[in-house]
């Protein structure tokens, strides 16, 4: 019944959309968003994730694991042909293993490389957003490919900043605009778009992420099945010795 | 769950959509219709544009942040090596740039050069950074079109002073100086002398934050005349943060003054340089005090320190040493004795100089904006180096040619006239433009027979023939005949080629004329067309204090001219004074029909004129009145040559309008470039929508539409060419289209693409390379709304109904391009450590030319499409060629792949009977042996050792890969040599494929029944079928 319930706040927020849409602030987004997606007890007690699909990238197609664990554990596979890509973050040191560019044995990755891992939260920002020490502010609206949207400003404990575009038609977040932290981009904003959201268990998740510099498509995630709360050990995301 | 959610999704769907559909066309604003409609830029970068301001990092400076007149800001965090557009959301028109020293994070920027020539644009207020550019706030002084100064304060960032030179054609209260003391969320205004005078210029006292020196310049430009200098001209000082000035006079001219630059020693509060525009030729120079202002005295009266006030007042002083101060000039000057003597620096850099940034600790280095674009010294400006990244081209005019790629013609500010192509091997590089004419350029078009022949102009009507393979330029103004009154033209005199005579030209100075023998001589097909009010003609004596005739101020001309595309008998023209002049026999009798149009400003200057291409009655027309200090667009329509007329302004459409053109398949569909930007309507003009993707807000002073290649290609002012391909997509945004939910679109023309590295070399950073078109097969659709909940996701089938491939779909509101796949899957192949073998695999063949088939599943609907890949018929390749290529890579794909399952299978069984080996040790001996005859198999097929480099070997599923990558790189015929050694790898694999079959056949067996007997489980064999089946 609990699932059913979140379809009908979507519908009535669908329905509903402009005259919600004025009484907004930016709490009241957050609220909606952790109701349609999952309610925001799920979210809380969300502790671990492993996504299975491919990625796609200049014409080319490989399968692709991303392992999550609370609190910033990471591990991405990506399959080319047979060689095993791999970067990963435990928390404390990033390392990887790319064939490709002969590192057939795990390498740590710098202090600059690891950069843009560290802050990767397995645990939603927005979630008790105050006590981490970030801070939310409704920043006005944008549209965004041709959708209205809530623009959300979220500047990190860190003092970095995103902003993230909610759907004004249901408060479904469209698209994460970050900033590249390292390299000739940097500071340069990089957005990720949302969409095909879908049930999970009791979950709205997105089945499919584009990622697009200067406008351009750069990559493309497709999700075949999520895995919540799956049984992750913690040596998945250390350094093999 | 998922079911439940798929089966509400539809009826969700249909309560979102149901209720808007009836009222699709007015919910859906026009800017949320262009989707994935994309603009791309070419450049060029070889002689960018004017730069109005540069600021670099003290602590840091590799980071550079340039200002440009008319192209926003760039950013560089590499001192230069790359530099990336940061403003490209707002204005264009940058007057100052100013770093915050002590966060070097916060930068502002004052929207509106202050180098305020003719053509200058305007701004919108001063902005601010806190995160190094990657956002900006408006933080006010949205009225103050031009801001020249802005000096953060060293001991509070939170003080802000900012010179606002203001409205530079008309009277407004918004300038002086002004000071904000919380971050900009408020300001002051200080110091304000009348409605015609702003601040030029502002310097701070290095040791005392409330001292400042503020010039003050009052100046007027009009349509036809620049007034420099005035009563309100001063300089002015303040030693109380502002609260209270007082006029510096003592040693300064006692008459009236111009512009002023001023600037003090950073290493010496005491020296201040004061560059004076004065009414007397002898007291204009270069002033210094040596007293912190108390006094100054005239120490240089070099050329450079004279020239041009108005475009060239800008002093900076080495921060390391009180003597090294340079101003910026025609050509840039360099004292190094306090302004006692100076040099010229001639180093092969643009003339017109207007901003230096000196190292702060070393002096030799310096950077320097101009005309065209930036430089840097590294000794002490012996030498400077181009910047060849910064594509600011200031373009006024552009024409296109009927080459394939079809190449691009037009003149910019400055920088003469070029040509260049819409695609490039690799990237539309400075290797790619052609040099035309010099001076500054406007209008150019290639000869209709001779595509070596061009035409072009430099200002003030200066017509030439150019031939590009001799590089002869032959003048072809036509001249005043006995009796005729001299010819006015304007700075940007009008070029007009007609559509339906090929061979004819027109010209227009107050006059209309006709050229049909390549400008060799000029029939005159009109009267004076303008208002010939000599209170317009005074351009000789324009300029204010210093003289300034450069035809720049020359009015009462044409300024647009267009023969309609239906009638070679009615031609439009439109003046830079109010007039718009048709004639329907020719040129014998002419109209002005502009007192006719309601709510057009009299004596607006016309900026351009589009007959119909469907009617020959209809007529668009812009009209632009800033100079006179409306920044409102104009943009009527007539039915009936001018009688009666419609606005088609829209509170949506900003900026004054410069362009306007109709479609030419869609006479819904029609465009306009304003000073802010490109708008799009869909409705004939009713409605309009910013194209913002990857167009910014810059001045887009000409359009024009290939009529081959359908595509839009802009003049901007300050953002060089740029071009929107994909016009058929516009074309079909009909009402009846966007009253549906989905809608395909026609595909474009594609070919099969070949296989393509990129091109280009190992260059590094430093240069600009434009984008070419994207001619990848590509399927088209229109969604009223954005695809949020549920799959949505495409299928595509080839001729034969298989499907080879799946992939994301579009998802957002409006127009949705997604390429569709030029390659097959790569083959299933073996694991190797060979790299050229790796590369191979790594791609899957060219997909044949034919009919493909793409279905769009968005949630429960389904949506079919199909698309057409031909064959470029330009290719040297002959469809039997490439069906052999085809054959070939077909069979060493399946031969890749049958090496892979018998490789996988041979590893599968290594292992089964390895671990039977353990597990049943009565069978140990037999699996064992078993196990190593596979493993000798199988190591025989594939290398897997070395280092991926070069310790590295092959075995034959390696010769097999490498082989399959180089027929599939070339689509033509694969040579003999290839064939033969395709043959001689096809009979080594079908001896190993025997051993195979032996080692899984009767061997297998033989071991099999050993297991069964002792009751466990058999080896398996997975089939080939199963095998592909699987990830």
């Amino acid at each position: 019944m609990k699932r059913l319930s979140y379809l009908v706040i979507i519908l009535a927020l669908t329905c509903t959309g402009i005259s919600t849409a004025q009484a907004q602030n930016v709490d009241d987004i957050l609220t909606s968003y952790f109701e349609i997606t999952g309610g925001l007890s799920n979210w809380k007690n969300l502790k671990s994730m492993k996504m299975t699909g491919k990625m796609l990238q200049g014409g080319l197609e490989f399968p692709a694991t991303m392992s999550q664990k609370y609190p910033n554990k990471f591990r991405m596979d990506i399959d080319i042909q047979g060689k095993k890509i791999i970067q990963a973050y435990d928390g404390k040191e990033g390392w990887m293993i790319n064939p490709l560019a002969q590192i057939t044995e795990p390498k740590v990755l710098t202090a600059e490389e690891v950069k843009e891992m560290e802050d990767n939260q397995m645990e939603d920002e927005f979630i008790d957003y105050k006590s981490k020490g970030h801070a939310v502010a409704l920043d006005g609206e944008e549209n965004i490919e041709g959708t209205d949207c809530f623009k959300v400003k979220l500047t990190k404990k860190s003092g970095d900043i995103e902003y993230h575009f909610f759907d004004k038609d249901n408060n479904v977040p469209i698209m994460v605009r970050t900033f590249a932290k390292t390299g000739p981009t940097e500071g340069q904003p990089v957005e990720t778009f949302m969409s095909d959201y879908d049930a999970v268990g009791d979950f709205m998740l997105p089945f499919s992420m584009t990622t697009k510099f200067q406008g351009q498509t750069v990559m493309q995630i497709v999700v075949d099945s999520y895995d919540l709360n799956a049984t992750l050990d913690d040596s998945v995301f250390a350094l093999p010795k | 769950m998922k079911k439940l959610i798929s089966v509400w999704l539809p009826i969700l769907a249909a309560i979102v959509i149901s209720p808007f559909s009836l009222f699709a066309q007015s919910s859906i604003k026009t800017s949320d219709l262009f989707g994935d409609i994309r603009a791309r830029h070419i450049g060029p970068a070889l002689m960018s544009g004017r730069i109005s301001d540069i600021d670099v990092v003290n602590s840091k400076p590799e980071v550079i942040y340039v200002g440009a007149a008319g192209g926003g800001v760039w950013k560089s965090q590499s001192a230069g090596a790359l530099f990336t557009p940061v403003f490209d959301e707002h204005t264009q028109s940058i007057g100052k740039v100013t770093i915050d020293q002590n966060h070097p994070d916060t930068v502002w920027v004052g929207t509106g050069e202050t180098w305020v020539r003719n053509s200058v644009s305007v701004g919108d207020g001063i902005y601010k950074t806190t995160d190094g550019g990657s956002s900006w706030k408006n933080m006010g002084l949205k009225d103050s079109e031009r801001i020249s100064d802005i000096i953060v304060d060293p001991t509070n960032s939170n003080i802000v002073y900012v010179g606002v030179l203001g409205h530079l054609w008309n009277d407004h209260e918004e300038r002086g100086v002004y000071k904000t003391t919380d971050g900009g969320e408020t300001w002051v205004k200080l110091l304000y002398v009348n409605p015609q005078t702003g601040c030029a210029d502002l310097t701070m006292d290095p040791e005392d934050p409330n001292t400042l020196y503020a010039a003050m310049w009052d100046f007027r430009r009009t349509p036809y005349s620049f007034r420099s200098g005035g009563p309100g001209s001063g300089l002015h000082k303040t030693t109380d943060g502002g609260k209270t000035w007082a006029k510096v006079t003592q040693g300064l001219p006692k008459g009236t003054l111009g512009r002023l630059a001023v600037e003090i020693a950073p290493s010496n509060r005491n020296i201040i340089y004061l560059s004076v525009e004065a009414d007397k030729e002898e007291e204009k120079g270069l002033y210094r005090s040596d007293n912190a202002g108390e006094s100054f005295a005239l120490v240089n009266s070099d050329f450079n320190n004279k020239v041009r006030p108005f475009y060239f007042a800008r002093l900076t002083v080495s921060p390391s040493n009180e003597k090294i101060v340079y101003k910026c000039g025609l050509q840039l000057i360099m004292s190094e004795d306090s302004g006692a003597t100076f040099k010229i620096i001639d180093s092969g850099m643009h003339s017109d100089i207007h901003a230096v940034w000196i190292h702060p600790t070393d002096s030799k280095i310096n950077i320097a904006g101009t005309d065209g674009g930036l430089y840097r010294t590294l000794d002490n400006g012996n030498t400077y180096t181009m910047f060849m990244n910064l594509p600011l081209a200031q373009y006024y005019h552009v024409s296109v040619d009927m080459e394939e790629p079809f190449n691009i013609y037009g003149g910019l500010q400055d920088n003469g006239s070029w040509r260049g192509p819409s695609k490039s091997q690799g990237g539309i590089a400075s290797k790619d433009w052609q040099f035309v004419l010099g001076g500054d350029g406007f209008a150019a078009y290639v000869d209709s027979e001779d595509k070596n022949v061009v035409y072009a102009e430099a200002q003030g009507g200066e017509i030439s023939r150019v031939n590009l393979l001799s590089a002869d330029s032959k003048d072809i103004k036509p001249y005043p005949r006995v009796g005729e009154a001299d010819f006015r033209f304007n700075w940007n005199a009008p070029i007009h080629k007609s559509s339906s005579n090929p061979k004819r030209l027109y010209f227009g100075s107050q006059f209309l004329f006709m050229s049909e023998d390549k400008g060799e001589s000029w029939k005159r097909l009109s009267p004076d067309l303008t208002t010939n009010d000599p209170v317009r003609q005074q351009q000789k004596q324009s300029g204010g204090l210093s003289t300034d005739n450069s035809a720049a101020e020359n009015n009462t001309t044409i300024y647009a001219i267009a023969e309609s595309p239906l009638d070679e008998k009615l031609i439009w023209v439109g003046s830079d004074d109010g007039n718009l002049q048709v004639t329907t026999d020719g040129g014998t009798t002419w109209t002005n029909v502009s007192p006719n149009i309601s709510g057009l400003p009299a004596k607006s200057w016309c900026t351009s004129v589009e007959p119909g291409h469907f009617d020959k009655n209809t007529i668009y027309v812009t009209f632009d009145h800033h100079r006179m200090g409306d920044i409102q667009p104009y943009l009527f329509k007539s039915t009936d040559l001018g009688k009666t007329w419609v606005s088609l302004a829209t509170p949506d459409i900003s900026g004054y309008a410069l362009s306007v053109r109709e479609d030419l398949v869609n006479e819904n569909l029609v465009f306009l470039g304003t000073e802010f930007g490109l708008y799009i309507s869909v409705d004939g003009g009713s409605n309009w929508g910013r194209f913002s993707n990857n167009v910014p807000k810059v001045g887009v002073r000409d359009m024009v539409i290939h009529p081959r290649d359908n595509a839009l290609v802009l003049a901007t002012h300050g953002r060089g060419v740029i071009i929107i391909d994909d016009l058929p997509a516009l074309r079909a945004l009909t009402p009846e289209v966007m009253d549906k939910p989905f809608t395909f679109f026609d595909s474009p023309q594609a070919y099969t693409s070949g296989f393509d590295f990129g091109g280009g070399w190992f260059g590094g950073a430093g240069e600009f390379v434009g984008q070419n078109p994207n001619e990848a097969p590509r399927i088209i659709y229109f969604q009223q709304k954005r695809h949020v909940f549920g799959k949505m996701f495409i299928q595509v089938f080839d001729e034969a109904g298989d499907m080879i491939k799946e992939l994301p779909a579009g998802k957002s509101a409006g127009v949705n391009i997604v390429d569709m796949p030029t390659r097959m899957d790569k083959p299933k192949a073996a694991p190797t450590n060979n790299r050229m073998s790796l590369i191979g695999n790594v791609f899957g063949p060219d997909l044949p030319g034919g009919t493909y088939k793409a279905v769009v599943t968005k949630g429960k609907e389904t949506f079919e499409t199909t698309y057409t890949v031909g064959y470029d018929p330009k290719s040297p390749h002959s469809v039997e060629d490439r069906k052999l290529q085809e054959q070939t890579v077909r069979k060493l794909y399946d031969m890749t792949e049958q090496m892979a399952w018998v490789y996988d299978v041979s590893s599968k069984l290594q292992q089964q009977a390895e671990d039977l080996a353990k597990s049943q040790p009565k069978l140990a001996k037999k699996a064992t042996a078993y196990a190593r005859s596979v493993q000798a198999f199988k190591d025989n097929l594939v290398f897997l050792g070395g280092d991926f480099y070069v310790n590295e070997d092959e075995r034959l599923s390696e010769k097999i890969s490498q082989i399959y990558g180089t027929i599939t790189r070339y689509p033509g015929r694969p040579s003999q040599s290839h064939l033969d050694r395709i043959a001689t790898l096809e009979a080594d694999f079908k001896v190993e494929q025997l051993k195979f079959a032996a080692l899984t056949g009767e061997e297998l067996q033989k071991l099999n029944s050993a297991i069964e007997k002792a009751g466990a489980e058999a080896l398996k064999v997975q089939s080939f079928e199963a095998f592909k089946a699987s990830e």
